[in-house]
């Protein structure tokens, strides 16, 4: 059984919990194989592939994806490889007691 | 004392009119001034300042409590802006909205939220603004049992401490790592009674008081102009 993503979801994969929606969808239907066809698809973000692929992980069903755009295939290689999390300079830690402080 | 960065007082600046409003009983901007996104939204939130068509150029939108109508109003919003041509293009620009967006939806709990985004030509950057009311980062980490000072809390959050576990907690890291090395660009977040800001050169935490304190959140991001990112999926990895 074929299924279009972009018909079940959005051309624009965006929010997580759309991912999660997805999947509870896709645990209903009758086929135990499902290809999940990525036709159309113009953007994805992490938190969408994210969680895409760990429902996948999950899944009861056989999923295997086609005509996956190449944007999507780096976001899952993102996920699929994180680097460790980006972490900022120990910043500067200052006290503001009034407004006009900012602006001087 | 070194001064504050221009993002950082554009959001005080907000603060400033609310405070001059509360004691004149009027909302009065300052016309030799540009006026950013950054100070726009909290006015729009306090309720001094309502929809006027045309007056600030493109207007900001409010993002819908219905999931399933969210998708389609921010690409509504990303195509009239068409913003994504000086934003690193349709990936980058698209990426940062919808991370930003998504962790309005997965932790805030809003009631309001809303998103500006506009470009400055002669200043030659574009400056994103996503802001809600709901719970503060540190009121988001204490509900999940982690107590830390308001400072503490969104150097966490933006190091990619979530509530949700280890594998989560990207999105915001990565969009600050984006703005600050792949556009040079600077970053502010402002939640509850404290801030963050980030660029190349520096980086501050600021302990606010009183009326410069904000109940919600505020991520604001002022990007040079940029056709394209290099190194954007190292960046986000």
């Amino acid at each position: 059984m074929k299924v279009l993503i972009t018909q079940k979801v959005s051309d624009n994969l965006a929010f997580r919990d759309s991912a999660e929606a997805f999947f509870h969808e896709i645990e209903t239907l009758p086929d135990q194989s499902i290809t999940i066809d990525f036709s159309g698809v113009k953007f994805i973000s992490r938190s969408f592939a994210h969680e895409y692929l760990a429902r996948k992980k999950q899944s009861s069903k056989t999923l295997k994806e086609t005509h996956v755009p190449e944007s999507v295939r780096k976001m899952f290689h993102v996920v699929l490889h994180p680097s460790k999390k980006f972490e900022l300079p120990k910043p500067t830690v200052r006290r503001i007691d009034r407004i006009d402080a900012v602006f001087t | 004392m070194a001064g504050f960065p221009p993002l950082f007082q554009s959001y005080a600046l907000s603060c400033k009119l609310q405070v001059e409003a509360v004691k004149s009983g009027k909302t009065t901007l300052p016309s030799s001034k540009i006026i950013f996104p950054s100070t726009i939204l909290p006015l729009v939130n306090s309720g001094l300042l309502t929809r006027g068509p045309g007056v600030f150029g493109p207007t900001w939108i409010e993002l819908p409590k219905d999931p399933a109508q969210r998708s389609n109003r921010l690409r509504e919003y990303s195509d009239s802006t068409d913003l994504s041509q000086v934003c690193g293009g349709p990936d980058v620009f698209n990426y940062l909205l919808n991370e930003i967006v998504d962790n309005i939806y997965q932790h805030s709990e809003f009631t309001r939220a809303m998103v500006l985004a506009k470009r400055f030509n002669e200043e030659k950057f574009t400056e994103l603004a996503f802001l809600d009311d709901g719970l503060t980062i540190p009121k988001v980490l204490q509900k999940h049992g982690r107590h830390l000072n308001q400072a503490r809390a969104l150097q966490a959050a933006a190091s990619g401490t979530s509530t949700k576990g280890p594998e989560r907690g990207y999105g915001l890291s990565t969009s600050i790592r984006l703005v600050r090395e792949g556009f040079k660009g600077d970053f502010l977040l402002v939640s509850g009674g404290a801030a963050l800001s980030a660029n190349r050169e520096k980086t501050e935490e600021y302990v606010l008081d009183g009326s410069l304190a904000l109940e919600g959140t505020l991520v604001a991001l002022r990007i040079p102009f940029m056709k394209k990112v290099e190194r954007f999926y190292e960046y986000i990895s």
